[in-house]
């Protein structure tokens, strides 16, 4: 790709090449090249390369990367000391970040990067960085051995948490690693003991397994030391992503003059900004730190949701289930398998596995039951990938469907595995209707009870009649 | 109501409608678990199912006495076990010629651990819906491999067609049991194809001539 068809402004998708016929045409002042092109409207951290193509003069400051921490896969954050070591950072505002300069294979690219460090560090600052596949500033990044000397610019974005004002309680929404100016304006809380009554952060992350135990740890403490703050680690490998449910409910339990920050890619930005706005919060009360700002109330435009993932527990199911079928209808039976199956002893204790199958299963309504806890999601999701192995321990049992009462014992069971399959992780469009949730939710709960009782009556015949 | 207890009150609902209805005496066709052999179609349960001594809660304390280690053996529950009893009830007659009973001597030891033809059900499950619900040619073989008779009046000597591992032609020309009154096929070539045998231990009629020499009782309670 031509180095002027670079985008320039991701938030306005504006390229180099745009911005660069407008200065040619004669555009020679900032504020006219922003009206013109719609460049730096949205999350301005294009603002300074405006500048320095208009030929304003910018000012960068020598920097050596000293240390690197590791965060997460792919995730490290450095600390970048000033190569002047007199040299005082001024004070920034949490949500605020710092350009970074390098000059890569002969050219210079700069980068914005939210800053991480807390507000009154001012020995050095720190960035949080994802190495993103095909990047070539952060690709680069990675591959440097410390100490690397790179050029920062000053604070900049007017995009900032208003951590002072303690009237009105903060809600984050962060994803991936669009936590990092939160992360800094939870250290800024910490370190200068502001008591905020209420700073909670919505946390969505693929990466917890990968999380360094360092940072965890500094989590845990960031949130044991300040009042009022809390955190909600949104396990999207577990939960799947934020849903507009997901936010109503945070929004129901807030008071109306809550803010609320988001940070993260610019689709979870503009997905979280819909779902608030959806909420019925107003539009003054959002602040997405990275991408332009909805005012509009969001019609039915929820093209987001619209892209069908399936989770690996489904195919997993599904072809577990095909499996079933198929050997059933074209009799492809194992004889050795068919012959243990009339044995009585392997039909008791294969129909103990069955049962703390279905034992286990239902201990996730009973602790949902007891407590809604961060857990309970984990126990959600070992509930579902459990429940798609259903078709293979119903086969070490019997690979047929049975007969009379047996048959509709085994359709309930398979009944009972597909439809909770078919759930809002894997159809999320559909689930969007609440009637949908609700008669999916009713009839999961209902034919457990019935493949349940009649589970127990199986019990009961199968010694009855042996 | 929230979604969930509606779904937990249907749930409750129906299964209590529904066990109450399954353990109705007039619905027990539906605790079978399979449809029944060809012949046994008209059998009401209780011909083969005989209560077992005792109240469901004695059962039950047996059982558990023998989970414990107090009691040396398991006691029926509800219904007695399945035995050959069950069956000779109705078909036992003299001059079978693979009667069950037959394989209880010693020297049927290596093929009773192989297939248990000590047992009807071995091969007569009940509930698969067949005669023979388990049946292999060279079952035979257990027990006929040695064989040797003299002055052989078949065209292809019995030796011979088991020198040719040629089981399938066994049943082509004698009945199992020996329970059809018919003139014994000499010609080897003109014996009933395994195919028709096959298809007469799923549900077919017999291809054997001749009629039935011992019709079985149609009620255990038959005198």
């Amino acid at each position: 790709m031509a180095d002027d068809q670079l985008i320039l402004c991701h938030c306005m998708e504006v390229t180099k090449a745009t911005v660069q016929e407008a200065i040619d045409a004669g555009v020679s002042t900032f504020s006219e090249l922003v009206e013109k092109t719609k460049a730096s409207t949205g999350c301005g951290s294009c603002a300074l390369t405006l500048h320095e193509m208009l030929g304003d003069k910018v000012e960068w400051t020598a920097v050596i990367a000293r240390k690197k921490v590791f965060i997460a896969d792919d995730i490290n954050s450095y600390r970048l000391i000033a190569a002047d070591k007199s040299y005082q950072y001024p004070k920034h505002h949490p949500g605020q970040y710092i350009l970074v300069k390098a000059k890569i294979n002969g050219q210079w690219v700069s980068r914005p990067y939210a800053i991480s460090s807390m507000r009154s560090q001012l020995s050095y600052r720190e960035i949080t960085v994802k190495k993103k596949q095909g990047g070539l500033f952060t690709e680069w990044l990675f591959k440097q051995k410390l100490p690397i000397k790179l050029f920062i610019s000053n604070p900049q974005g007017d995009k900032i948490f208003n951590i002072e004002d303690k009237s009105r309680p903060i809600i984050c929404f962060a994803g991936g690693v669009g936590v990092t100016p939160v992360i800094s304006a939870y250290r800024t809380i910490c370190n200068e003991n502001i008591d905020h009554h209420s700073f909670h952060l919505d946390y969505s992350t693929t990466g917890h397994a990968n999380t360094s135990k360092q940072s965890k740890k500094e989590f845990n403490k960031i949130i044991t030391q300040s009042t009022g703050a809390s955190v909600y680690l949104r396990n999207t490998l577990f939960e799947g992503n934020i849903r507009f449910k997901d936010i109503h409910k945070i929004v129901k339990r807030a008071q109306v003059k809550t803010r609320y920050y988001l940070s993260g890619p610019a689709q979870y930005e503009l997905h979280v900004q819909k779902g608030l706005l959806n909420a019925g919060v107003k539009s003054h009360n959002i602040y997405p730190l990275s991408s332009k700002q909805l005012i509009e109330s969001p019609s039915v435009s929820q093209s987001v949701d619209k892209k069908r993932t399936f989770k690996a527990y489904f195919y997993i199911g599904i072809i577990l289930f095909l499996s079933f079928l198929i050997q059933d209808f074209f009799n492809l039976k194992i004889p050795a398998l068919e012959h243990l199956q009339l044995q009585e002893y392997y039909k008791r204790w294969t129909g103990y596995g069955i049962f703390t199958f279905f034992a286990f299963q239902w201990s996730y309504p009973l602790i949902r039951l007891i407590r809604e806890n961060t857990r309970f999601y984990a126990y959600q999701q070992l509930h579902k990938i459990t429940g798609a192995f259903a078709p293979a321990i119903f086969y070490l049992h019997s690979t047929k469907f049975g007969y009379a009462y047996l048959l509709i014992l085994s359709l309930g069971y398979l009944l009972n595995f597909l439809l909770p399959l078919c759930n809002k992780d894997n159809f999320q469009s559909l689930f969007e209707n609440p009637i949908v949730y609700k008669a999916w939710l009713s009839s999961h709960i209902f034919l457990s009870i019935m493949v349940s009782s009649l589970m127990f009556y199986h019990i009961y015949t199968a010694f009855s009649y042996s | 109501m929230t979604t969930k207890a509606y779904g937990y009150l249907m749930g409750v609902g129906l299964s209590v409608a529904m066990l109450f209805i399954l353990l109705q005496g007039d619905v027990e066709s539906w605790h079978s678990s399979g449809p029944l052999n060809p012949g046994h179609e008209k059998l009401a349960c209780k011909e083969c199912h005989i209560p077992s001594d005792g109240s469901i809660r004695q059962q039950l304390q047996a059982n558990i006495q023998f989970l414990l280690g107090n009691r040396k053996i398991e006691h029926d529950f509800v219904f007695t076990k399945i035995s050959n009893k069950q069956c000779v009830a109705c078909h036992d007659r003299e001059n079978d010629l693979h009667p069950t009973y037959r394989f209880n001597e010693p020297k049927f030891i290596t093929v009773r651990e192989k297939i248990h033809p000590e047992y009807c059900i071995s091969c007569h499950r009940e509930h698969s819906g067949q005669r023979i619900s388990h049946f292999s040619p060279t079952d035979c073989k257990l027990c006929h491999e040695e064989m040797h008779i003299e002055e052989d009046s078949i065209t292809v000597p019995h030796h011979e067609l088991i020198e040719r591992e040629d089981w399938e032609t066994c049943l082509g020309c004698h009945d199992f049991h020996g329970n059809h009154d018919m003139e014994i096929e000499q010609t080897v070539g003109r014996h009933i194809k395994f195919k028709k045998i096959q298809d007469y231990f799923d549900t077919a009629p017999a291809p054997y001539s001749g009629e039935l020499i011992h019709k079985a009782k149609e009620s255990i309670y038959e005198k």
